[in-house]
């Protein structure tokens, strides 16, 4: 009896050990199932680059927060941890403000107060204080890989969308004839939201099926088992 | 998070401990990543404005940036020693062409902030170009756009006798309709951000013209250290 209790959370948390990093991709993608940082996820999109700049700054910061986070969870006192998070992110973000001007001025024009609002962007802090302040460095490093390469997959799904049928291009590059009638209004906030809507509507439409497999599967096992 | 005491006068000094650690650590962090960064920033700044300054004075080679002294004086500085208010641009033989005048007002959704050209021979305004703007895209984004821009290559901004008003005020008028040099061609669907423009060059043209006009011997020169 004592042996099994002991088994099964050493199972659970190996087989946790290897889906950190794949849980923040895919199974809690950030954007497509927690629904978190809509603010950049619906403004930078309208373009490939944007979207793909705004991701890498974003898991730049997550990555280094929850490094840090991780590394000092010994040393910070539960009273003042959040302003110590705070702290931490909106350095992190003002030196990835920098980079982004040093490597083009023109990147910077685009993504504009939205590099600055990183800071307050809730899958950072929340992955701080949810799994970094609890979890060693190693875990922390890879769940923020995680978190932060699901977000930008998931912006740049939204920005491929929208430079395809709002400019006809994909990274600047032409690829619908130049007859096709541009659709203005999905560079504009608009439509940000109808393609959000659409592609939270296909990754749930495809998440449910995998759950309904799942659970006819087990469902069948047990029948099986009673039979 | 494990250290925590329950000593009253202990957990304090944890807290301002790591507190001012951390405050310590981030503060090194940001400088380095400014001192990395300072050069290639301002490198590219510094392109970016050279840049815009030769597309609105066509055929400049040199330019050079400009303040205003409090005597009333223009003085020329030297790069990264302050911010121009202006800019002069000279041809191959470094004579002068022209002023290169920074200028920003409210555009339809945030400020717009642009760049011209000003011819001081032909009074005329030969070359303008957007900065930064944030005008709603298809619409008034149409405005770094060269249609547009075409309505700046020969704009008539001539001063009256006394160098004090401008004999013809810019007018923007409706899409299809411009039929004078001091008229701006709207563009259809983005009258306000058009407008916008016209605007803004029309009070920036009169806060300078009347005195670059008195003090242009203050620009005819460049300056040994450039």
């Amino acid at each position: 009896m004592s042996t099994r209790q002991i088994d099964i959370p050493v199972v659970a948390a190996q087989e946790q050990e290897t889906n950190v990093f794949l849980r923040g991709l895919w199974q809690q993608n950030p954007v497509f199932v927690q629904v978190l940082g809509m603010c950049p996820t619906l403004a930078v999109t309208n373009s490939a680059v944007n979207a793909l700049a705004m991701g890498l700054a974003t898991l730049f910061v997550l990555f280094m927060s929850n490094i840090l986070v991780s590394s000092l969870r010994h040393f910070v006192p539960h009273q003042v941890r959040i302003a110590t998070y705070v702290l931490i992110i909106a350095t992190f973000v003002t030196s990835v403000d920098y980079f982004i001007q040093a490597l083009s001025l023109e990147l910077h024009k685009a993504l504009g107060p939205f590099v600055y609002l990183i800071a307050v962007n809730c899958i950072i802090l929340g992955r701080a204080e949810a799994f970094a302040s609890k979890n060693n460095i190693i875990r922390s490093a890879q769940d923020a890989l995680g978190m932060g390469l699901g977000f930008t997959f998931a912006l740049l799904c939204l920005g491929i969308c929208r430079e395809i049928l709002g400019h006809g291009s994909i990274f600047g590059v032409a690829v619908l004839p130049a007859a096709f009638e541009k659709w203005v209004i999905m560079l504009l906030p608009g439509g940000g939201f109808f393609c959000l809507g659409l592609l939270l509507l296909i990754f749930n439409f495809i998440k449910q099926k995998q759950v309904s497999k799942t659970i006819i599967l087990d469902s069948a096992v047990d029948r099986s088992k009673e039979g | 998070m494990s250290e925590l005491s329950h000593s009253p006068a202990r957990l304090y000094w944890q807290m301002y401990r790591s507190l001012v650690g951390i405050g310590v650590l981030c503060g090194l962090i940001i400088v380095m990543a400014y001192q990395w960064t300072l050069t290639p920033i301002q490198k590219k700044r510094q392109a970016a404005t050279q840049a815009a300054i030769f597309k609105v004075l066509p055929g400049a080679r040199y330019q050079k940036g400009f303040i205003l002294k409090e005597d009333g004086h223009f003085a020329p500085i030297k790069e990264n020693e302050a911010t121009p208010l202006l800019f002069a641009g000279y041809d191959e033989h470094k004579k002068f062409i022209g002023y290169a005048i920074p200028a920003s007002g409210m555009g339809y959704q945030d400020a717009i902030e642009l760049i011209y050209g000003y011819d001081s021979q032909q009074q005329k305004i030969i070359g303008m170009k957007v900065l930064d703007s944030r005008e709603t895209p298809g619409l008034g984004s149409r405005i770094e756009d060269v249609p547009f821009q075409k309505n700046f290559r020969q704009l008539d901004v001539r001063l009256d006798g006394k160098n004090q008003h401008l004999v013809h005020d810019i007018k923007v008028v409706k899409h299809g309709t411009k039929k004078m040099a001091w008229e701006i061609d709207a563009i259809s669907g983005a009258t306000v951000s058009s407008r916008a423009v016209g605007n803004i060059i029309e009070q920036s043209v009169a806060q300078w013209l009347p005195r670059l006009r008195k003090q242009q011997q203050e620009f005819s020169y460049v300056d040994q250290t450039n």
